[in-house]
């Protein structure tokens, strides 16, 4: 047997060396964790640095199951930006709950590395293998306050719900396999590409995407998702809503592209009919939450409904832009939203027992930490999309590809639900501004070096996709041009 | 001719109802031809013989769980090492480094559940 190449994962070997180091690290240290969470971060650090080395490469290996090109690398580098801004605003966060163990750190990295395999596979073998590592670790990571019954409900209701998911998306693979004989991305497309056994693919179409659909929490699939975010600690949250997602459509960009190509005229209808019905259900059951965490699910539950409305453009037109739109969109979504959570976290360390995460305990914020409430602003505004912001930047590309794509009415409907968006957005702002709190304030610490960096991270991506957004622009074309050059 | 599409349908519909009718049906003639015989003895659960003496359902050491899942991953892993050792020629020195690395995580599990004191009884 030949030596195999590993450069294709020299960006996951290092993750699954950080992340193996954490555990034997992990039982030496007593109550300071920082050995810890230095070596987690260094981990992430190097991944996306191999990964940013490896840009312009473009090769498989492995039997082509694993490839490494501009397409995976900048999914690669935005989950190690996703991973730095988690693992930055978990310490302190932890450490208000007693609940400062290293595992913590092993399982994001084992995540991360799920995701990473997903977002680089070419092979529906090694997609199933990333999408359970992601999924196993993170059913752990939003139990991980265990003595906590929501926590325990996250983690059970995220179970099973995603081993169904995980049931339905191999039941479609293995019709594939029986259709095609193939697990290779390539040849299963062009099997498929004869044209025969039509209502067979598109049946196994569907079941693919609805496995998915439970993955990045497509309405009907949407119903754990704000039990999870509400449960799990408030960081997981935050990574929950960017990271899996990301990875998610990166693989349903792929897999719908390369595999289904045959079928597309099948898929392009149910990507536009479930964007309509997630963006509905999203954004109408954001408006009634009064805990933010779970206001913030909905809407995360809305933002996939503007990226399937992407997909739809893709199937109706084959335009390349709407591609890199939901590649820009994805990255702006991940620095915007964890602020937001990352926000979450930082109050819930001032005050552990007071703050609840629901809108009145974020009344007179503005008053008690000025910086809190702008940041929460500039997070808020970018959700709605506010120019300036690198929301605005991702709705206006995603939503020009699909006026691009003959869908004028797709993106009339996703202009309006965004408009309805602004109400629950702009409403935190009103808490945070305009009212008074009605309890008094009891000081609490001050925010740590970490979690500062991290918010200071996610508002600066935030800006700097909002006001200079040339580089990424071009990134995502390079990217996804890439990916489709294969 | 029938029209493909239909023809596929078809095949489909009768695909689903036959192996809903196999799993129905194996289920229905275990129940109405096997001898059954009431006996209250049949109901008592199986505990080799002897007679239970309380509930089954207690909360036992969480050592035993530990225990049992280190056994599984030890277990898998001679699941992988078996058809590794057939093939140990074709696959030569790299299969054998491959083995190693992944040996290596196990005993990176291993070593962490050691240090965490899952194999400690007292």
């Amino acid at each position: 047997m030949p030596t195999p190449d590993v450069t294709p994962i020299i960006p996951e070997l290092i993750l699954a060396v950080a992340a193996c180091l954490v555990l034997v690290v992990e039982p030496f240290l007593k109550l300071d964790k920082t050995a810890v969470v230095a070596v987690a971060l260094t981990g992430l650090l190097a991944y996306g640095a191999a990964a940013f080395a490896l840009l312009g490469q473009d090769m498989a290996g492995f039997n082509d199951m694993i490839v490494i090109n501009d397409y995976a690398i900048f999914f690669k580098v935005l989950f190690a930006a996703a991973g730095v801004m988690t693992v930055l605003m978990s310490p302190r966060y932890l450490e208000a709950h007693d609940r400062h163990l290293g595992e913590y750190y092993a399982l994001l990295l084992f995540a991360i590395l799920g995701m990473s395999v997903l977002a680089a596979a070419r092979d529906l073998m090694a997609f199933y293998v990333g999408l359970e590592l992601m999924a196993v670790s993170s059913y752990l990571l939003a139990g991980f306050f265990r003595y906590r019954l929501r926590s325990n409900e996250a983690a059970l209701k995220y179970f099973l719900t995603g081993c169904f998911a995980s049931a339905i998306t191999l039941y479609g693979i293995s019709m594939v396999y029986g259709f095609t004989g193939a697990t290779n991305y390539a040849e299963v497309g062009t099997a498929l590409a004869g044209g025969e056994n039509t209502l067979g693919v598109a049946f196994a179409t569907a079941l693919v995407f609805a496995g998915m659909g439970f993955k990045v929490s497509v309405a009907p699939f949407h119903m754990w998702t704000p039990d999870v975010y509400e449960g799990a600690p408030t960081p997981i949250a935050g990574f929950f809503s960017v990271g899996p997602k990301a990875a998610g459509f990166a693989a349903i960009l792929m897999m719908f592209l390369a595999v289904f190509e045959a079928s597309v005229d099948t898929w392009t209808v149910i990507f536009i009919a479930f964007s309509i019905f997630t963006m509905l259900v999203g954004n109408l059951f954001a408006l009634v939450q009064r805990n933010l965490k779970r206001m913030l699910a909905y809407s995360s539950i809305a933002h996939v409904g503007y990226l399937l409305a992407g997909m739809g453009a893709i199937g109706q037109s084959g335009d390349l832009l709407a591609g890199e739109a939901i590649l820009l969109y994805l990255a702006a979504y991940t620095f915007m939203n964890l602020g937001a959570f990352g926000v979450l976290a930082y109050l819930k360390t001032q005050q552990p027992v007071t703050f609840d995460y629901t809108l009145d305990d974020m009344a007179g914020l503005a008053r008690r930490s000025p910086w809190a409430a702008i940041l929460m602003s500039l997070f808020m505004f970018s959700l709605t999309g506010i120019p300036g912001t690198a929301g605005f930047i991702g709705k206006f590309y995603l939503f020009n590809a699909v006026v691009r794509a003959d869908l004028v009415w797709l993106a009339a409907i996703a202009v309006i639900f965004s408009a309805v968006s602004a109400y629950y957005y702009l409403r935190v702002m009103v808490y945070m501004f305009f009212r008074e709190s009605e309890e008094e304030f009891v000081g609490g610490e001050a925010i740590s070096g970490p979690l500062a960096a991290s918010l200071a991270l996610a508002a600066a991506g935030v800006l700097f996709i909002g006001l200079v957004p040339a580089r990424l622009v071009d990134a995502s074309a390079t990217a996804f041009q890439n990916f489709l050059g294969l | 001719m029938v029209n493909p599409t239909v023809d596929l349908l078809i095949q489909f519909g009768l695909m689903a109802f036959i192996g809903a009718a196999v799993a129905f049906a194996l289920i229905a003639m275990s129940h109405m031809m096997s001898p059954t015989s009431k006996n209250p003895n049949k109901a008592i659960s199986y505990e080799c013989g002897v007679l239970p003496c309380a509930e089954a359902r207690v909360p036992y050491n969480v050592h035993f769980y530990l225990v049992a899942v280190l056994f599984v991953l030890f277990d898998l892993e001679a699941v992988f090492l078996y058809p590794w050792a057939v093939a140990f020629r074709t696959l030569g020195v790299v299969g054998l480094v491959e083995m190693f690395i992944f040996i290596g995580i196990l005993l990176v599990g291993y070593f962490y559940a050691w240090k965490k004191g899952v194999l400690d009884w007292e």
